[in-house]
C-alpha cells in the first residue's frame, strides 16, 4: 500500500501567513473608542438591636375618672394632678449596633398593658410608644430611647400591668 | 460510551450547582436582612390603691387631780401612763391609734402633722401636749394593712382648773 503525503510549497505558506496578518490588522483598526465608568458599593454591618432598659412608669395613683401619663424619650415624666406619680419613671432604652449611617426607627402601637397575674385587673391600659423617627449611628452603634403615653381607663383596678411593644430599625 | 459519560458528568455538575444554590440561600436567609433589625421592649406600670388612714383610738390621758406644782402625765404607745410628781391619776388611758389601708407590700411613711397641740376646756383654760410616735414608716401587710400608735405628754399646770379638756391633732401617711 502506498502512502501519499501532500506538502505545501514554501511560497504558499508565506502567502497564507501574510493573509492571516492582514486579516488580523483589519479587526484592530475597527475597534470602538474606549470609555470608563465608575462602580461603587457600600457594605453595611447587619443591624442588631437589644433592649437595655424597660419602659417603666412606676407606681401611680390615678383618679377614678381615668388619666393619661406620658414619659418622653428623654425620660421626662408629665404627671398632672389629680393623677399622682410616686416614682420618677424610666424611658425604655435600646442599644443598636451597625454601620455609621442614618437609621429609620418605627414603633408599633398602641399596645395593651394587662394586669399580672392575668385576670387580676380591670380594663387594659393602652400604651402608645413614643420614639424619634430616625437616628444616626456613630462609632458603630447608638442608643435609642423610647417614651410612651399611658391611657388609664376610669376605675382602673389596682395591680401591676405589663405589656410589650415592637420596635424596628432600618437603614435609610 | 463517551457521550453517555459526558451526560452523566453534566448531571452531577447540575446537582452540585443546585445544592450550592440552596446552601447560599440558607446562609443568606439565616443571617437575616442586613439592613434592618427589630426588637421587643417591655413596659410596666403599677396602679396603687389609694391609701387611707383612720383613727382607731383617741389619745386619752384619763382623769387627773392637779397639785400646787406643775407636772406632767405621759401616755406611752402601749397605753401605760406615767403620772408626774404631785399628781393623782386614775381612770382608763389610751394611746392614739391609727389604721392604714393601701396596696399590699408597699412601704409608707408616717408623720404627725402638728406634734404640739393645746387641749382646751372650751373656755380660757388650756394645757399643752407634746405628741410623738416611734413609727416613721412601715410596710403594709399582704392584705394592705398597717397600724401605728401615738404617745403624748400632757403638761398640767399648777392648780389646773377643773374641766374636760380636748384638742385635735392630725397625722399623715404616704407611699414611699
Amino acid at each position: 500500500m502506498r502512502s501519499i503525503r501532500i506538502a505545501l510549497h514554501p511560497v504558499m505558506r508565506i502567502g497564507l501567513a501574510v493573509g492571516a496578518v492582514a486579516l488580523s490588522s483589519g479587526v484592530t483598526a475597527q475597534a470602538p473608542t474606549s470609555a470608563s465608568a465608575g462602580a461603587a458599593a457600600t457594605i453595611l454591618r447587619s443591624l442588631a438591636a437589644q433592649q437595655e432598659e424597660s419602659l417603666a412608669f412606676g407606681r401611680i395613683l390615678p383618679p377614678a375618672s381615668g388619666a393619661s401619663l406620658t414619659i418622653l424619650p428623654d425620660g421626662t415624666m408629665a404627671c398632672e394632678a389629680p393623677l399622682r406619680c410616686l416614682d420618677a419613671g424610666q424611658a425604655g432604652r435600646f442599644r443598636l449596633v451597625g454601620s455609621d449611617s442614618l437609621v429609620r426607627v418605627s414603633v408599633d402601637g398602641p399596645v395593651q398593658l394587662t394586669a399580672a397575674p392575668a385576670g387580676q385587673g380591670g380594663d387594659p391600659i393602652l400604651l402608645t410608644p413614643i420614639a424619634a423617627s430616625q437616628m444616626l449611628l456613630a462609632g458603630g452603634g447608638g442608643t435609642v430611647t423610647i417614651g410612651g403615653r399611658l391611657d388609664i381607663p376610669p376605675r382602673a383596678m389596682i395591680g401591676t400591668y405589663r405589656g410589650e411593644y415592637n420596635i424596628s430599625f432600618e437603614y435609610q | 460510551m463517551s457521550i453517555k459519560g459526558v451526560c452523566f458528568m453534566r448531571n452531577i455538575h447540575g446537582k452540585a450547582l443546585a445544592a450550592g444554590g440552596a446552601l447560599l440561600t440558607i446562609l443568606v436567609a439565616g443571617s437575616g436582612p442586613a439592613y434592618a433589625a427589630s426588637a421587643t421592649g417591655g413596659a410596666t406600670v403599677k396602679i396603687l390603691q389609694a391609701i387611707t388612714v383612720t383613727k382607731s383610738s383617741d389619745l386619752d390621758f384619763g382623769k387627773i387631780v392637779p397639785s400646787a406644782s406643775a407636772s406632767t402625765v405621759a401616755i406611752a404607745e402601749d397605753s401605760t401612763r406615767t403620772c408626774g410628781a404631785g399628781l393623782s391619776c386614775y381612770g382608763t388611758t389610751a394611746a392614739g391609734a391609727f389604721a392604714i389601708a393601701g396596696s399590699a407590700g408597699e412601704s409608707v411613711t408616717v408623720a404627725i402633722d402638728n406634734p404640739n397641740i393645746t387641749l382646751s376646756d372650751g373656755g380660757s383654760n388650756s394645757m399643752s401636749v407634746a405628741l410623738n410616735t416611734t413609727t416613721s414608716g412601715l410596710t403594709l401587710s399582704g392584705a394592705g394593712a398597717g397600724s401605728f400608735k401615738v404617745a403624748g405628754t400632757l403638761n398640767v399646770g399648777a392648780n389646773q382648773a377643773a374641766g374636760v379638756y380636748s384638742g385635735q391633732y392630725s397625722v399623715s401617711v404616704s407611699y414611699q
